[in-house]
Formats: C-alpha cells, sequence, structure tokens
C-alpha cells in the first residue's frame, strides 16, 4: 500500500504524443528550429561576434559604410558598426521586449477573462468585457503614439504602450473558453460538491483555457517584436547606443538603395523571427488542440 | 403504513423561456410533475428525449431554476438553486452523469479528481492517508492503484464512469441521481457498472433514482417504475405490475418497440402497439392529453380535456382517459 | 450456388499510423453479402465495425490508414486492379451509405431539396440521363412519401436543422433509397434516436428491402437490433470476425465465448439478472496478442490461444466460428 506510484509515466507519454503530433508538420520544426537559434544566438551574441563593442555607442569611421565582406558578414554601417552584431544584440532587447509585454499582458488578459467568464451574464463580465472593447477599439499604434507623445518616448513606455494594446486579446481568448467550460459537466459536478470559488477557478476551469493562451503567445512573441521594431521606426523607444530592429532600419532606409545592406539585412531578420515564431505556433496548435482522433 | 418517503416533487414546473421569440414562450421542459421516491428504493424514470427526464434530475440538483412546486429531501426543502444549499445538503445528493467525458476534467488526474469530495468532506486527510484513501475509493471500484495518476482521456469510456461513480460515492450521499449511466457504454461493461451500483446501494443503504431510456434494464433492476411524457407523468407502477400490466398507451408502444434477443422476451412484450409520430416540441404542447396525437386508442375527449392522474390499483397510477372511465362515458 | 456475392472482402488488415507506432485495428477481415441478403455486423465500441465499412467504402483517412493486405470483390470482379480513382467511383455508384449521426450527413447550409435533387441528379448522371429540375423533385416527392415523411413539398424547403433527428434519418435514407443501389450499409443507423423512432426507422429499412430488393449491411453494437433485422450476423471482436450465422442459429445455438458473453450481458425483459459481463477490454491495437485476440478476457482460454489463431471453422451450415473449443475432436 505504501508503495510510490510514479507520476512521470503519464507525463512522458503525454509529452510523446505531443511531440508526435507537434512534429507531423514539417514546417513546424522549421519554425521551432528557428525560435531555438534565435533565442541561442540573442543568449550567446557576445560570444558569437568579434565586434561585441559596435552594439554599444562605437564610432570608427575608418570602417563606415561598407559592403558585407568575409569581416563584416552583413557590413557596417555609417558609424562604422558591424550590422550582423547589432542584430544579434538588438534580438536581445526584442525578446526581452516581447517577454516583458507578455508576461504582463498575459496574466492580466487571463486573470480578467476567466472571471469574466465564470462571471457570465453578470455586471462584472459586463464591465471587464466593455472596456476590453474599448481597449481593442483603439488602433494600437495611435494608442502607443498617444501615450509617447504624452510620457518620455523611451523603451519603458514603448513597452508600457504594447502591454496597453495586448491583454485585451487574452481577455477575449480565455473569455470564450472559460464561458464554454463553465457549464461542462465536471465544473458542476465540483459545485454541486461545493468546492470554492478559487478552485473551480484556477483548478477546474484555467487549465483547460490554457492551450489557446500558450498557442497566442507562441504567435504574439513575433508579433510584439514586429510591433515592437514598427514603434522603434517611427522614433519611439530611441535610446542612442543600444540596437534595435526597428532603428537600425529606418536609420537605414535614408540610404537605400546604395546601402542596400543596412536595410535588407534587419528586415530580412524580422522576417525570419515573424515567420520561426509563426511556423511554431501553428505546431504549437495542432499538438495542443483537444479531441484530434486520429492518433 | 405509508413507505417511508425520502424525496417528494410536489406540481413541479421547470420553464425556459425561448428567447427567439416575440410573443413570451416558454419551454415548458417539467409541467406539473408530482413524485414520491421511497427510501432504499431504486425508481426508474424512463423517457423519450424531449420528455423532461434530464430537466428533473436537473432541477432537484439545483442546477435548473425551479419555477414552480415544491422539492423536498428528507422533509428539507430543495426550493433553491444549489449554490444557496448548505453544505450537508450537498452531499446527501449527488448526481452522475451520463457522459463521463465531460464528467471528468480532462486536465487533471484521477487523484485529483478524487480528492476533490475527500478535501471538501473529510477535512481531517492530509497527504498520504488522502492518497491512501483515494486508492480505497479506486479499489471500491475494482480500479487497480496506478490509475490514480491517470488522465480521464487515456482510460477507456467504462472505466470513466467508475471514476464518476467512485467520486459520487466519496461522497456518502443517501440519495443518488444516476443520469444515464450506462448508455453510452457498451453492454459488457453495462453489465459490470449496472451490477456494482446495485452492490452499494445494498451495502450502503442508498436510494437511486435511475433514469434512462432503457426499459429492459429497468426490468432488472428498478423497484418502481415512472413513464414521463413531454414533462408530464403518464404511469408509475411497480415493475412487476409495470411489465405484465402496463395500461398507458405510451407505455405500451415504447415496451413493444423494445429489440429482444430471445422468444421468451418476445413474448413479454405487448402486442404491437406500433411506434409512430414523433414527441412534439414542448413549446407548443397539443391540447387536451399530450399524447393524443401518436396515441392508436385516441377519442374525442382527448383532444379536448388533459387527463387526471388516477391510481388505477394500489400504486399504479395512470394518466389516460382509457383508465378513468370517462372515454367510455364520452362515448355513450 | 455457384453466383458470386454481391460483394465480398477477403483478409482485410488496416493500421493506423500514430505516435505510438502502428495500430493494428483490422486483422484479416472476411466477409461477403449475396445479392437480397441482410446481414448484421456486430460488436462492442472500438473493434473495427466502422473502420471495416469505411475501408468498403474508399473511406479511411488517407494521410494515417494502411491497408497492407485485403481484396475486394464486386460480383466476383477483383477491384484490386483497377485504378484508384475508378475503384473509389464504382463503389459509389453500387453502394449507399446511412450514418449514425443524420445531423453530419446533411449540409446545414443547403435545403433538404438541393440535397435530394443533387443525389438524384449524380445518380442519373451516372446512367447517363438528365432530369430536369422539376423531374428532380417529383423524384424527390415520392421519396420522401415512400419514407413516410408528411407533407414531403414542405420539407423540401427546409433547412436540417429545421427537422428532428428522426425526421433527418428518413431523410437519409430517402436519398439512399432515391438513388437505387444495390446495397445499402446502415452504420448503426437508429442509435442516436429515442426507441420509438429507432423502431419506426428499423421498419422503414425493412421495408425498402422488401420492396426494393436492396441488399443491406447492418453495423450495429446492439444484438437486439441486428435479430429484428437481418438474416445473417458477423460478430466481431477486436477487428476479427469471431462468429458468423444465420441469425436464428445465432441465437439458438451461441458457440464462440464472446457472442455468448455479450448475449448474457444484454438485460432481458424476462428480468433474468444479467452477468457480471465480459472481464476487461478490448486489447490495444498497438500491442495486440499474438494468438486469440479474445483470449485475456475469455473465461475458458487455455495456454494454446495465447499462442496461436483459430482459424474459421464450419460447425453446421453457414455457421463459422474461430475458436479452439470447436471442431476439432481429434485434438480433445
Amino acid at each position: 500500500m505504501e508503495q510510490k506510484y510514479t507520476r512521470s509515466i503519464r507525463w512522458k507519454d503525454e509529452l510523446h504524443r505531443k511531440w508526435f503530433l507537434f512534429s507531423r508538420n514539417k514546417l513546424t520544426l522549421v519554425g521551432f528550429a528557428i525560435v531555438i537559434l534565435i533565442l541561442l544566438l540573442a543568449v550567446f551574441a557576445p560570444f558569437l561576434t568579434p565586434y561585441a563593442d559596435h552594439a554599444d555607442i562605437f564610432i570608427d569611421y575608418a570602417n563606415a559604410s561598407q559592403a558585407p565582406s568575409l569581416q563584416h558578414l552583413c557590413g557596417t554601417d555609417v558609424f562604422g558598426r558591424d550590422i550582423l552584431t547589432r542584430i544579434l544584440f538588438s534580438l536581445r532587447s526584442a525578446l526581452s521586449m516581447a517577454l516583458l509585454v507578455l508576461s504582463i499582458a498575459v496574466p492580466v488578459g487571463v486573470m480578467l477573462g476567466l472571471l469574466a467568464g465564470y462571471l457570465r451574464g453578470t455586471i462584472v463580465d459586463t464591465i471587464i468585457m466593455r472596456v476590453t472593447d474599448v481597449f481593442l477599439s483603439v488602433p494600437p499604434i495611435l494608442l502607443a503614439l498617444a501615450i509617447a507623445a504624452v510620457m518620455e518616448a523611451n523603451m519603458t513606455n514603448t513597452m508600457l504602450a504594447v502591454t496597453i494594446m495586448w491583454w485585451p486579446w487574452y481577455c477575449r481568448v480565455v473569455y470564450s473558453m472559460a464561458s464554454s467550460l463553465r457549464s461542462e459537466n465536471y465544473v458542476i459536478s465540483a459545485e454541486l460538491m461545493g468546492a470554492s470559488r478559487g478552485h473551480i477557478l484556477f483548478r477546474e476551469i484555467l487549465p483547460g483555457c490554457l492551450s489557446p493562451v500558450f498557442t497566442k503567445m507562441a504567435l504574439d512573441v513575433g508579433w510584439v517584436i514586429l510591433i515592437g521594431a514598427t514603434l522603434n521606426y517611427v522614433g519611439l523607444g530611441v535610446q542612442d547606443g543600444a540596437p534595435s530592429l526597428g532603428q537600425m532600419l529606418s536609420d537605414g532606409v535614408s540610404y537605400m538603395p546604395e546601402y542596400w545592406w543596412m536595410t535588407i539585412f534587419p528586415s530580412l531578420a524580422i522576417a525570419i523571427i515573424i515567420l520561426g515564431f509563426n511556423l511554431f505556433g501553428d505546431g504549437l496548435r495542432d499538438a495542443l488542440s483537444k479531441g484530434d482522433q486520429e492518433t | 403504513m405509508r413507505d417511508d418517503i425520502i424525496l417528494s416533487l410536489r406540481d413541479v414546473k421547470t420553464y425556459f423561456p425561448v428567447e427567439s421569440s416575440r410573443e413570451k414562450l416558454y419551454v415548458r421542459a417539467l409541467d406539473g410533475v408530482s413524485l414520491d421516491v421511497r427510501r432504499g428504493e431504486v425508481l426508474g424514470l424512463v423517457g423519450e428525449s424531449g420528455s423532461g427526464k434530464s430537466t428533473l434530475a436537473y432541477t432537484v440538483m439545483g442546477i435548473n431554476r425551479l419555477t414552480a412546486g415544491s422539492i423536498r429531501l428528507d422533509g428539507v426543502s430543495l426550493d433553491q438553486p444549489y449554490q444557496r444549499r448548505p453544505q450537508a445538503l450537498k452531499r446527501q445528493l449527488q448526481i452522475v452523469f451520463q457522459d463521463p467525458a465531460s464528467a471528468l476534467n480532462p486536465n487533471q488526474t484521477i487523484h485529483q479528481i478524487l480528492s476533490l469530495p475527500l478535501k471538501l468532506f473529510r477535512k481531517d486527510l492530509r497527504g498520504d492517508q488522502l492518497t491512501r484513501e483515494v486508492v480505497r475509493l479506486l479499489e471500491m471500484v475494482q480500479l487497480p492503484p496506478s490509475f490514480m495518476y491517470k488522465a480521464p482521456g487515456s482510460i477507456g469510456g467504462g472505466e470513466r464512469q467508475m471514476v464518476c461513480i467512485a467520486r459520487a460515492m466519496a461522497c456518502a450521499p443517501a440519495f443518488l441521481i444516476l443520469d444515464e449511466p450506462t448508455s453510452a457504454l457498451d453492454v459488457s461493461i453495462q453489465a459490470k457498472v449496472i451490477n456494482m451500483l446495485m452492490r452499494f446501494r445494498r451495502e450502503r443503504e442508498m436510494t437511486y433514482l435511475f433514469i434512462t431510456h432503457d426499459l429492459s434494464l429497468m426490468r432488472n433492476i428498478a423497484d418502481r417504475i415512472v413513464i414521463l411524457y413531454l414533462g408530464k407523468v403518464c404511469e408509475v407502477a411497480d415493475t412487476l405490475t409495470f411489465f405484465t400490466n402496463p395500461l398507458h398507451p405510451y407505455t405500451q408502444m415504447l415496451l413493444s418497440a423494445i429489440p429482444v434477443v430471445s422468444e421468451e422476451e418476445e413474448a413479454l412484450r405487448p402486442q404491437r402497439v406500433e411506434s409512430v409520430g414523433e414527441i412534439p416540441s414542448p413549446v407548443h404542447i397539443p391540447t387536451g392529453c399530450s399524447f393524443h396525437l401518436r396515441c392508436p386508442f385516441k377519442q374525442e375527449i382527448c383532444t379536448q380535456i388533459d387527463p387526471v392522474e388516477r391510481e388505477v390499483e394500489p400504486g399504479h397510477i395512470v394518466r389516460c382517459h382509457l383508465c378513468d372511465g370517462s372515454a367510455a362515458t364520452a362515448e355513450q | 450456388m455457384s453466383q458470386s456475392p454481391l460483394m465480398e472482402v477477403k483478409n482485410l488488415r488496416v493500421w493506423y499510423n500514430s505516435y505510438q507506432g502502428y495500430a493494428k485495428v483490422l486483422d484479416g477481415v472476411d466477409l461477403h453479402i449475396h445479392r437480397g441478403e441482410k446481414i448484421g455486423l456486430v460488436g462492442e465500441a472500438g473493434c473495427g465495425k466502422t473502420t471495416t465499412m469505411k475501408a468498403l467504402m474508399h473511406l479511411l483517412p488517407e494521410r494515417i490508414a494502411r491497408i497492407p493486405t485485403g481484396e475486394l470483390f464486386l460480383e466476383g470482379q477483383a477491384l484490386g486492379p483497377l485504378p484508384e480513382k475508378e475503384r473509389a467511383a464504382l463503389l459509389r455508384r453500387r453502394i449507399s451509405m446511412v450514418f449514425q449521426e443524420p445531423a453530419s450527413a446533411l449540409d446545414p447550409v443547403f435545403t433538404i431539396g438541393a440535397h435530394m435533387v443533387d443525389v438524384v441528379r449524380s445518380a442519373e448522371a451516372a446512367k447517363g440521363v438528365r432530369l430536369s429540375k422539376k423531374e428532380c423533385r417529383d423524384r424527390a416527392v415520392e421519396a420522401l412519401a415512400q419514407v413516410l415523411i408528411p407533407d414531403p413539398a414542405r420539407i423540401l424547403t427546409c433547412y436540417p436543422n429545421q427537422l428532428s433527428g428522426g425526421m433527418k434519418q428518413r431523410v437519409c435514407i430517402a436519398m439512399a433509397v432515391m438513388a437505387r443501389r444495390d446495397l445499402l450499409i446502415a452504420d448503426e443507423p437508429g442509435t442516436a434516436l429515442d426507441v420509438t423512432i429507432q423502431a419506426q426507422v428499423y421498419r422503414l429499412i425493412n421495408r425498402l428491402h422488401e420492396e426494393q430488393g436492396m441488399s443491406l449491411i447492418l453495423v450495429s453494437h446492439s444484438l437486439g437490433v441486428a435479430r429484428e433485422l437481418t438474416d445473417r450476423i458477423y460478430v466481431m471482436y477486436a477487428g476479427t470476425i469471431v462468429e458468423t450465422a444465420p441469425t436464428g442459429e445465432l441465437f439458438a445455438n451461441t458457440l464462440h465465448p464472446y457472442t455468448r458473453g455479450l448475449l448474457e450481458a444484454v438485460p432481458k425483459l424476462t428480468g433474468q439478472r444479467f452477468s457480471e459481463g465480459i472481464y476487461g477490454y478490448i486489447p490495444d491495437y498497438h500491442n495486440v496478442p499474438e494468438g486469440c485476440r479474445f483470449c485475456a478476457r475469455c473465461p475458458q482460454a487455455t495456454e494454446r490461444c495465447q499462442r496461436a489463431r483459430p482459424a474459421m471453422k464450419e460447425l453446421s451450415p453457414g455457421h463459422f466460428v474461430a475458436c479452439f473449443l470447436y471442431g476439432e475432436e481429434s485434438n480433445a
């Protein structure tokens, strides 16, 4: 009777199944590889390039505006900084921005959506969902510009702006899941036994809402980076020295088409990031979605 | 003399508003049901879909709001929705749902599922003791302890229903509603589940309200049978009387439609009352007797006047003009 | 009887690809049906009944299904050598199918009329006849009247969601009738319906068989239904046929332990208590036992059953059984 029952068996099997579903689509694996590569590049950026100091304020007019060569694979910018280095370092800021935005937007959105979904039809539901609607009806870029106009245009405020336009989406996703799950029999039977609200919300309903949230998060990392780059491009969140993809783009555009590498490589980086996270997210959705009888 | 009544329903009505209509229309899911359940019996509640049998279960459980009438469990009122019922009452009254797949949270392990009622009703249990109790529950329904850390999705339908039953049993209820607990299962597994349920009832002196559409099953396990049609009771009788002397034409129709597997059984079916028509919408209930559109013995009076329940012999209640003499009078 | 059967399958195997490798669902299924015959395919859920029918109809999901062995004959003509497309088209010209869930067989955005006209058109086009819209509609009205739908002209203008389940199933049957195929495959046609509606649907199928001489394959989990509707029954267990016999013979002289177990587990109207059911569950198809697939659940299994697969043996005319218990006097 006192034997220990191994929990790990179930998780191993489950992971195996998820990986089967995930890896069935070859494009997903490409996405997965890109995501891993991006993470590795960002983490090990300082060790991957001999020009680590180019990431900061650095001027070397002798090497300015050089075309791609073996020394500088992606060329240099007008200050003589290695563009590849700056792209690698900008991955760090882009990813940490995505992480920060999501780590605020997701919990807030999920909590509010969960509450509104569970209390569907009550005043709480109405208030939360109407506020959500208001946020969703404001064009995101406009809101970000407005915030930037009122406050200082730095990185923190840019992130704040992005966060404010991001949580309502999570609220919506979780709301629709929670409001349908709350009439499931397992929720009702927990309630019939007199389980507390906390138990119902966090143990019974919440776990069922998470798979679309994870999928959306994977997709959103790409989009947050894109929006961040857009805001940088129009001049928000400028911090001189620290590289950002958007700013590299906007700096480079004025030198098109002679110094094409200043624009092409950062845009390529953005495109690859978005593509990678999208493919990864699609695969995640396939793996996490319920009711796949084909296994 | 009167049997000990554990659950009594008096003129229970449950209406749901029809939202899309301009004038105020209601789905009359339960339209005045009066019913007594005796302590320790298995009462079979039988009807087609749309008859209101599940609504009755949900209304007793407090999931549906009661529109009119009263429900009492052991003299305690059950008129309020479940959220406002005291914890002790919740423990007394439990339900096993039809579809075991949706009754178990797919994101939890069996351990988590079974420990919920234990945590709620036996607050002294902790850690290892709790696990031991979960194992005991699993053994009670003849499942191996290794099932604890499985997810409901990775076990079979019959096993899931066993877990649902174990969960209900963990509350130690006095009254258990079984809402078609085996209709999603194969016969070979159904037999096992039913036998287990019957054993629990004997050992724990519980009362079952067994909702089903399967009359042959009821023949084997029910003490009394209630037939529901369009939210109203058609016939109530103890099982033997019910099968030897079915009086309501609807009952006869149901009985003659049962597919059987032997000739002895065929002999027990009433002479063919051919099934015709379908159950009408509970929004527009026909005038008079609600069954008259499908009834082979329809008379003039049936289209106008709704018959009342009448006790034709002790404990045998029928709601039909053919059995209260008024049809015969009308004919003359 | 030198005439070749209307349809015959030999040694059919179907594997599904999953994360645990191949699930070897069907393992050497042989079955045949003569012109005008009504056969039943009976077994528990998950024993491969539907997979067999899908394999017959070329409806298996191509992405994950593999057919390692199996030959299909239509009136003695082997379909294997035909090109893929031609084979599928040929099958669809000869066979129509009625599904368990009538709701999923009808497209919610088209009216019943649109569905039915389509069926007539394609059926006639296959014969090289072009019908006008008017003629198609007349045919549809006629077919609906044949399946006893009141007011067929009005039903034609309805959308599927405006009809009840029984009505939809009747429309599906009407479509199958109109196409005038040689063979109707009915996959649990009444399971989603109420008993009285079920009885009506079965009666209808029976009548159409008599009037049109259409052959029928009934797929069902219920022995009772198969008994009422068929001439001959195949009992299927875990992707193998374990017993086949003319219906009367099967019930009078049940041989295979699985068939007996199933039959004993059915609740009877006679009220004799049913058995404890069949011990255990269907094996995991990824890891099927080498010997008889039923051996883990069989009360009479011997050591031999674990080692070898019993072959089909004819014990009396038309009564075949795959079990070591029978037909080997020399071994006893």
